[in-house]
């Protein structure tokens, strides 16, 4: 381990040799004087011992400082100290936020390095044979060192947390903590033989404390006893105050499509009102500027002028602030190429849905193929090969493909289903993981999947169905509609697509006449629906200004056709490439910066993102003080008043001892008697 | 008169001391008759007995009142006038070549004067140092000598190892007979000067003792930290001179001086502490007469 040492505490280590032997030179210079007989100046030195009560001590005075500085030395190398928090217990689990917040600079030069110091304090006081855990948290938990007694070890692998941008849970990082410190609870069975020995360990949580309270938790042998609280220590200071951009995206103006309307969302987490000059840059050029006026605890929206005609850009809102927190004085957004959805839809003719498919609206994110079942054959190819992002197959199914007699000699048909995501209207896929029922009349609709984006904002308690069958809902699956006889509308993943069934059909020919099913496609809701299921199953972005991400958030790019790997670049610049998933789909999970992410392939620009934090609770650095933290129903203190871990007393030891030398020097040449 | 007399010995000090006389305080036999009367058997008693005349004595002595009332033949004893043997011995050792005038010039002064005393009463005068390497000083006796006696009073230099032990025994072996010895020293040996003392005593002279200390040892005017280098051996003492340490000093030269005398005064040695900064009238005149070594 390297001492933690400054070079100025290095020099002045080094500058202690030197000096002692500079006390030899700086032998007190005597002024020499012949008298005529030493004699009675000797007798007088003499008497002085003789006459005086501390004789003996004043005789062996310079014995005496030597033997104090030897103990002085002894004492030091001993090490005393007493302990600031009682360190009771032998097991340790430190958790250290590392959230955004933690790199808020009221405590020099960060809380993050303010909670490492604490830590430090905290291994360098334990004692032989006990064993610390190490658990770095943000919104997702990382054991940065498991159990061990290596000091050293602990002390590396603290250092080598880092700051994250990410917002905060205590959740996670209590679970991982559990695991090693009540395994018995991993244990599906009561005979299940537990992988380790349940073990009581202390609990000792680093943090600002801007977390919400963990409710469904039983911290177990994270509460060994009374003596062994968990120990919450809040890292930074009261009266912290910042201001942040919770909000910033763009919205297109209803009136006039093109232009674009960033707005902001800023808010002031501090006693006192602040005004501050926002920035809006276009690609790096300052747009506008705008002074807000901030009262003091309160949230204001900032609305900027319309950019007009932006194909694509990147924007950036910045305040001036000169506050404990900079990372979220910055925030970006991006306004991307409109992304239309190619879509191809199979069907022997319906007006209504066509007509939906078909407005300008729809038209700006979809480019719709309609085609009929017996055109499907040329198409076969472009499906497979993942040219459209959505399929809609009313009333038909996918070609069958030719395949080899089995063994019987009959010909099986087998069915390919499209590199795409699909829609079946009134039929089966042709997978055998979907089942339907026989077919019942006027099933009423009870319940509506409102959480599901294909479903948001649809209402359909108006709407009426003549005759369906209702589904079988197949593995992983999920009834966006719900029935009295059944679902009638579910869907479900297919490798890296999903594939949604309405279990009835729009319209049904009969006798050469067209007749509805359903009432649906007369009510307002239908359109919506069409329009959720272009963006949903499409991937289509009709506000074109990209979707804004979250630190920590994953990136799933989408209609990237026929190649394996796309590049990421990361705001710092760092190119990050990523495959392909077994599901066929793109996953970007490094999200951990702030800031504008490219993406790309084979040297094209495929778009943009932007990741801010947006987090109030972030923002809001105040530590928590004085209200616990609710473990379960354990209250877990902010132990303010718990500062250092251990006093060392060795260094104090040492000054005295060299402050010891320095009288003995002087004794021993100044023949001090008193 | 030669040129001396400017500088040890003023004229008026002269005239003073001519009046003057050495008092011993025990009975000596002198080898000559001299000026003076010997104390026999009680103070103030020329007389001292009669006894039967034989041929040959001094018929001046005889007691013709007796011889007329007893018809016998008395010669009456007196006694004897005789002379005295009057040594100083002065310590050339360097230590007392300190002070202003220094101690060694004050003893010389004094020497000088006492010696005076005793020419002037025809009284043998050997003055001598206690440096055992210069050549032993002839006696002196009667006025004329009185140059000569400054002459080589004026010749003593300090320096020389002198050990005060050393040159005292030196003295009595050479000196034999008995007298007066005045023993001018600053007592400042490093061996201590009671076996000194104790050769003079065991010769039965009549012993004084002046201890003479510069004011510059009585009242040191030093601070500060000091490097003491003894002016004899070279021997250094380190000290830090400070209030409380010259009170130390003080003490400690009061406690020296104070052992003298009581080692003196237990012996029958008459001890005087002289300073050498008074003139030496003042202590003949003053304290030597009071202490009765002189008689003026």
């Amino acid at each position: 381990m390297i001492p933690m040492l400054s070079l100025w505490q290095w020099l002045v280590l080094a500058a202690v040799p030197p000096a002692i032997a500079a006390l030899y030179f700086l032998r007190l210079r005597r002024r020499p004087i012949e008298v005529p007989s030493t004699y009675l100046w000797k007798k007088t030195i003499e008497d002085l011992h003789v006459n005086s009560l501390w004789q003996r001590l004043r005789k062996n005075i310079l014995l005496l400082l030597q033997l104090l500085l030897v103990l002085l030395a002894m004492i030091a190398l001993l090490r005393p100290g007493w302990s600031g928090a009682e360190m009771t217990g032998n097991r340790f689990v430190f958790l250290v936020d590392n959230s955004a917040s933690m790199s808020a600079t009221d405590v020099e030069p960060t809380r993050l390095d303010d909670a490492k110091l604490r830590v430090r304090e905290l291994i360098e006081a334990m004692e032989e044979g006990d064993e610390a855990m190490i658990i770095s948290f943000s919104n997702f938990a990382q054991t940065v060192q498991s159990f061990t007694g290596d000091r050293r070890a602990l002390l590396q692998r603290l250092e080598g947390i880092q700051p994250t941008a990410r917002t905060t849970s205590l959740d996670e990082a209590l679970q991982a903590a559990a695991g090693l410190a009540n395994p018995g609870a991993s244990g599906f069975e009561m005979g299940d033989v537990s992988v380790a020995e349940a073990q009581p360990a202390r609990l000792f949580i680093f943090s600002d404390g801007r977390f919400p309270d963990v409710e469904n938790f039983s911290l177990g042998n994270l509460y060994p006893s009374e003596e062994q609280k968990p120990v919450f220590v809040p890292i930074g200071f009261g009266d912290t105050s910042n201001l942040a951009i919770t909000t910033f995206s763009t919205r297109r103006n209803e009136n006039s499509p093109e232009s674009i309307e960033p707005f902001a969302r800023l808010e002031n987490h501090g006693a006192e009102p602040a005004k501050i000059e926002a920035s809006l840059f276009v690609d790096d050029e300052l747009f506008r500027a705008r002074e807000v006026s901030l009262p003091a605890g309160k949230a204001t929206s900032v609305v900027f002028d319309a950019l007009e005609q932006i194909g694509s850009a990147d924007l950036r809102l910045e305040i001036k602030t000169g506050d404990a927190l900079a990372i979220d004085d910055k925030a970006w957004a991006v306004v991307n190429s409109p992304t239309r959805a190619r879509v191809l839809y199979v069907t022997v003719g319906n007006r209504n849905l066509e007509t939906c498919l078909t407005t300008t609206r729809a038209q700006r994110i979809a480019d719709v193929t309609i085609i009929a079942p017996d055109q499907l054959k040329p198409y076969q190819k472009s499906i497979n090969d993942g040219a459209y992002e959505l399929v809609i197959y009313e009333d038909v199914g996918p070609l069958p493909e030719k395949s080899a007699p089995d063994k019987d000699g009959n010909t099986k048909p087998t069915y390919r289903m499209p590199q795409a995501n699909t829609l079946f209207i009134g039929r089966l896929p042709p997978i055998d993981s979907w089942k339907a029922e026989s077919a019942v009349g006027g099933p009423q609709i009870i319940d509506l999947h409102r959480a599901h984006p294909m479903m948001k904002i649809l209402d359909m308690g108006d709407v009426a169905v003549a005759e369906a069958k209702p589904l079988k809902v197949p593995p992983g699956g999920t009834t966006l509609i719900d029935s009295s006889a059944g679902p009638l509308f579910v869907i479900a993943p297919r490798g890296g697509y999903e594939d949604a069934v309405l279990a009835f059909s729009l319209q049904e020919s009969r006798e050469g006449e067209t007749l509805l099913n359903t009432d649906w496609p007369i009510r307002t809701s239908f359109p919506l629906f069409v329009k959720n299921m272009l963006e949903y199953l499409g991937g289509a972005q009709e506000d074109a200004t990209g979707t804004g991400y979250r630190v920590g958030d994953v990136v799933t790019p989408r209609g990237v056709e026929a190649v394996d790997r796309l590049t990421v670049t990361m705001p710092s610049g760092e190119p990050i490439e990523i495959g392909r998933t077994s599901l066929g789909t793109f996953h970007f999970t490094g999200t951990d910066e702030v800031g504008v992410y490219r993406l790309g392939y084979e040297g094209k620009s495929y778009g943009r993102c932007a990741v801010n934090l947006f987090s109030s609770a972030e923002s809001r650095i105040q530590p928590r003080q004085d209200d616990p933290i609710k473990i379960g129903h354990v209250e877990v203190e902010g132990a303010s008043l718990w500062r250092r871990g251990r006093k060392e007393l060795w260094k104090w030891l040492l000054l005295a001892a060299l402050g010891l030398l320095l009288l003995e020097w002087y004794v021993y040449n100044r023949r001090v008697y008193i | 008169m030669p040129d001396t007399q400017s500088t040890l010995l003023s004229p008026q000090m002269l005239a003073q001391l001519e009046r003057m006389e050495l008092v011993s305080r025990k009975i000596f036999r002198g080898r000559m008759k001299g000026e003076r009367r010997s104390k026999r058997k009680g103070q103030s008693v020329e007389f001292s007995d009669f006894r039967n005349y034989v041929p040959g004595d001094d018929l001046r002595f005889l007691d013709w009142n007796l011889y007329a009332r007893l018809d016998r033949l008395f010669l009456k004893m007196f006694l004897e006038e005789e002379d005295l043997h009057f040594y100083a011995l002065i310590d050339t050792s360097a230590s007392m070549g300190f002070g202003e005038p220094t101690k060694l010039y004050f003893a010389k002064q004094l020497a000088a004067a006492l010696g005076f005393i005793g020419l002037v009463r025809s009284d043998r005068v050997k003055i001598e140092t206690l440096d055992t390497a210069q050549r032993p000083a002839p006696a002196l006796r009667g006025r004329h000598n009185l140059w000569r006696m400054l002459e080589m009073v004026e010749a003593i230099e300090p320096g020389g190892g002198t050990s005060l032990v050393e040159g005292v025994k030196n003295f009595t072996l050479r000196n034999t007979g008995k007298g007066i010895v005045v023993l001018i020293t600053d007592l400042l040996d490093k061996n201590g000067y009671e076996a000194a003392l104790r050769y003079l005593m065991a010769r039965d002279y009549d012993v004084y003792v002046v201890h003479v200390l510069s004011p510059e040892e009585i009242d040191p005017d030093v601070t500060g930290d000091l490097r003491l280098i003894d002016c004899e051996d070279a021997d250094e003492a380190e000290v830090t001179v400070s209030g409380p340490l010259l009170k130390r000093y003080r003490e400690t030269l009061a406690a020296f001086v104070e052992g003298a005398r009581h080692f003196c005064a237990r012996r029958d040695i008459t001890y005087m502490r002289a300073d050498s900064g008074t003139p030496v009238e003042e202590l003949i005149q003053g304290y030597l007469q009071k202490r009765g070594l002189v008689r003026g």
